[in-house]
């Protein structure tokens, strides 16, 4: 069979297949230098998990976790801090998710597309990449003196919350614009109005990558140090809030949110900068605890995101 | 754009030319063997009908190919099914002329009645016709066309000019009833070769104009055209 | 210069001198156009020529985007509601004039929540009576006896010419007054595009139907009507018998046997 005038040719020339040797060269040299590059970073993570273990590992136990802080290293404990902690992410979220959301949706859904809408886009760019010490300062003028609010859950959760919405903000708007036009033309073209396709499609599409942005963003407030130590979060707390609820009507109470606070990032700070060597063996206990809180968030955020994945194709 | 289509077109418009042609001159020669009592020009009249027929057969197979394969539409439709129509009116003016044929044999056998001078007067004006409608569909030429449908009345009147002499012909003397009535036949098949290059002319129109005319009895009139 | 031959039957919706602007560009000039009730009318026409751009006039999918504009009418019948008229609301046009769209795109739910939707986007709808809307819109999309036993089963796990289906269930279940389809089987294999054909064929009694198609012998075989449309203008419109086999227009005449577009 003649390939004399056929547009195949064979492939065994000499140059074509010098050439493809090199390439596949380059192939097997970049796979193995990634591999690593892979390796050196997961033996950096392990090298600081393991650090944190060897020191901490040992002071970890119920005692420890049920403790106030105390000068005495050996009874001093993480109570305020993690409920502290915790607190304060559930202000945060509070605050955050519905401001977030609604301006994500907002941009994305209903603001023209105008000269006033681009400067609304950069400055919330802008605002993810402001120094966290200088929320702080702007909290404590603010919420603190201005608003009256003191050196409180609440304030905590307000400058936590602000520093979190650009990012929630963006990621939303990410997840938002992921979602396909022809979904939303479907439902347009039913005769949805623009709130009946944002609910009914556009927010559950989107809502897997949402909830990522939101989880991330959190897990990142529960690191935060420095603005908190700006409004005035204390490091030795040696009792709880207020309960949040109370005997008579409305059965619901606010005062928790004016107490003053503590978190656990807060009181590693305080262990470790104490000479006794103890101290620093609790703050790297506490440091494992944050740590495994972190993993809880993070892989909350992976499970929810599968789960609505497994909903949501297309 | 030129495409493969239009070629095969092309070649199916030359088919039907070719087919054309063999079946004038089938006509032509079998007139020629009654006027020249050649028995010998009629049996290969006879013999070549074979060849028409088979040409029939090959267009229509190429019509249907191409109506099969290139799902054709508006024009190029209509030539392609006025094609397989023209194919089987030329295939039987052909099997005329065999018929024709067959008659100038057997009148071979006695002597000739009178001298032939209505015939070829009809052979002449119909063989017109028929080349007229086949360069009527080579040209697309509607008005052309309607000219030969027009130029049928006069071999309808030369066919009863004929029979009535031929009738007063048999009349008078019984012993040329058996020439006379072949004579009649084969100025009846000229006369039905002209109604069938009408229906060629007819079908020219139908390509050119994309009205069906036939079955109708007004033919020869331009009316509300495109 | 176009030549648009008027329906016998009476009209659905008629455009007059319909021109469409994408900002300063102009996509559709003048075109006047009838569309016949209860019969299907197909829109060809190479790329580009302003087909699809016609079709979603008549539902104002375009208002979806800015900086585009109307010019001209573009009536409804019987009450002669100028649908390109600003004051006219989009949402109650979408209303009586549904679409099913090139690709097929069933929401990702279930099969009886995708044709719930525009029926519980107007509320007032119990759940019975839902349930009803529902079975005879899987019915009359010819989708039902395949579907009937797992209408809580996730829409996207249909085959795509299920899913085109679905979608015209999705459509047909608020009962719309025109039916609007965009290239529907261009995504589709030659088994389940015969079937939307059929289905269309069937359609054509009972609603209006304009369908936009790239494939000659889809609108030849679907439609009533055919209108040609060509760099913006209509250039022919006329029973679909006569258009595929005696245009009166050289220029259909040349798209309707392949020799451009």
């Amino acid at each position: 069979m003649s390939l004399e005038n056929a547009i195949a040719k064979p492939t065994s020339c000499g140059p074509d297949r010098r050439r493809l040797a090199r390439r596949k060269r380059v192939d097997v040299l970049f796979a193995r230098a990634g591999f690593l590059v892979t390796l050196t970073v997961l033996s950096v993570l392990l090298a600081l998990i393991g650090q944190l273990a060897v020191e901490g590992a040992g002071r970890l136990s119920w005692q420890f976790l049920t403790s106030f802080p105390s000068r005495f290293a050996a009874q001093a404990g993480i109570l305020s801090a993690w409920i502290g902690t915790l607190l304060v992410m559930l202000l945060t979220a509070l605050v955050a998710v519905p401001l977030g959301l609604g301006a994500a949706v907002y941009l994305e859904e209903y603001a023209p597309k105008n000269r006033l809408t681009t400067l609304i886009d950069i400055n919330i760019a802008n605002l993810a990449g402001v120094p966290s010490i200088v929320y702080g300062l702007m909290a404590l003028a603010l919420f603190v003196y201005e608003f009256r609010l003191g050196q409180s859950f609440l304030t905590a959760g307000l400058t936590l919350a602000l520093l979190v919405l650009p990012m929630i903000i963006i990621a939303a708007r990410e997840a938002i614009r992921a979602v396909p036009p022809h979904i939303r033309e479907a439902a347009y073209a039913l005769g949805a109005t623009k709130w009946q396709t944002v609910q009914d499609h556009v927010l559950p599409c989107s809502m897997g990558g949402i909830m990522t942005g939101l989880i991330l963003a959190l897990s990142r407030a529960v690191g935060e140090t420095a603005p908190l130590i700006t409004v005035g979060a204390l490091s030795f707390i040696a009792f709880l809030p207020h309960p949040p609820w109370q005997s008579d009507f409305p059965f619901i109470s606010f005062q928790w949110m004016f107490d003053p606070f503590t978190v656990m990032p807060i009181q590693m700070f305080n262990w470790v900068s104490r000479p006794q060597e103890e101290f620093h063996v609790n703050a790297a206990a506490a440091g494992l605890v944050l740590l495994f809180m972190t993993l809880a968030m993070n892989a909350l955020a992976i499970a929810v995101r599968a789960r609505f994945r497994k909903r949501i194709r297309w | 754009m030129q495409r493969h289509f239009d070629q095969e077109l092309a070649d199916l418009r030359t088919e039907i030319l070719r087919m054309g042609t063999l079946v004038e001159r089938q006509i032509e020669s079998s007139i020629q063997a009654l006027v020249d009592r050649d028995a010998h020009l009629a049996s290969s009249v006879i013999e070549r009908d074979v060849e028409v027929n088979g040409m029939d057969v090959e267009i229509d197979e190429t019509c249907i190919r191409l109506l099969a394969l290139q799902s054709p539409a508006a024009g190029d439709l209509r030539f392609i099914t006025t094609a397989m129509k023209i194919s089987t009116e030329l295939e039987r003016m052909s099997d005329l002329a065999e018929n024709i044929s067959e008659r100038a044999i057997e009148l071979n056998e006695e002597p000739q009645l009178k001298p032939y001078i209505d015939i070829p007067r009809m052979s002449n004006w119909t063989m017109r016709m028929v080349r007229e409608c086949l360069e009527a569909f080579v040209r697309s030429d509607a008005t052309l066309a309607r000219k030969v449908c027009a130029d049928d009345d006069f071999v309808d009147d030369l066919t009863h000019q004929l029979f009535r002499e031929l009738l007063s012909f048999m009349i008078e003397n019984p012993g040329t009833i058996s020439r006379a009535i072949r004579l009649t036949f084969i100025g009846k098949y000229l006369e039905r070769i002209a109604d069938h290059a009408t229906n060629v002319a007819e079908l020219v129109i139908y390509m050119v104009e994309g009205k069906i005319i036939r079955h109708t009895s007004q033919p020869a009139h331009t009316d509300s055209g495109a | 210069m176009s030549v648009a031959v008027q329906p016998n039957s009476g009209l659905k919706a008629e455009s007059r001198n319909l021109s469409f602007f994408y900002g300063d560009a102009q996509a559709l000039k003048s075109i006047s156009l009838g569309l016949p009730d209860r019969h299907a009318t197909a829109l060809i026409g190479p790329s580009g020529c302003g087909k699809t751009t016609y079709l979603r006039c008549l539902n104002r999918m375009h208002d979806l985007y800015p900086g585009n504009r109307y010019e001209g009418e573009l009536l409804l019948y019987p009450e002669r509601i100028n649908l390109v008229a600003t004051h006219i609301d989009p949402i109650e046009i979408r209303m009586r004039i549904g679409m099913v769209f090139q690709k097929p795109n069933p929401f990702p739910k279930s099969i009886y929540e995708n044709v719930a939707y525009g029926l519980r986007i107007r509320g007032g709808l119990k759940r019975t009576d839902l349930d009803q809307a529902v079975e005879r819109a899987l019915r009359d999309a010819a989708l039902w006896p395949e579907v009937r036993d797992r209408l809580h089963d996730h829409a996207l796990n249909l085959s795509g010419g299920q899913q085109q289906r679905l979608c015209i269930a999705r459509a047909l279940a608020t009962r719309p007054e025109i039916l609007l389809f965009d290239e529907p089987t261009s995504a589709l294999d030659p088994t389940a595009t015969a079937r939307i054909e059929e289905l269309v064929n069937d359609l054509k009694q009972k609603v209006t139907i304009v369908i936009v198609t790239h494939n000659m012998q889809q609108a030849a075989r679907v439609s009533d009507y055919t209108a040609f449309m060509y760099e913006g203008r209509l250039v022919e419109c006329d029973r679909t018998d006569k258009i595929f086999t005696n245009p009166s227009n050289t220029l259909t005449e040349a798209y309707v046997t392949g020799r451009f577009g």
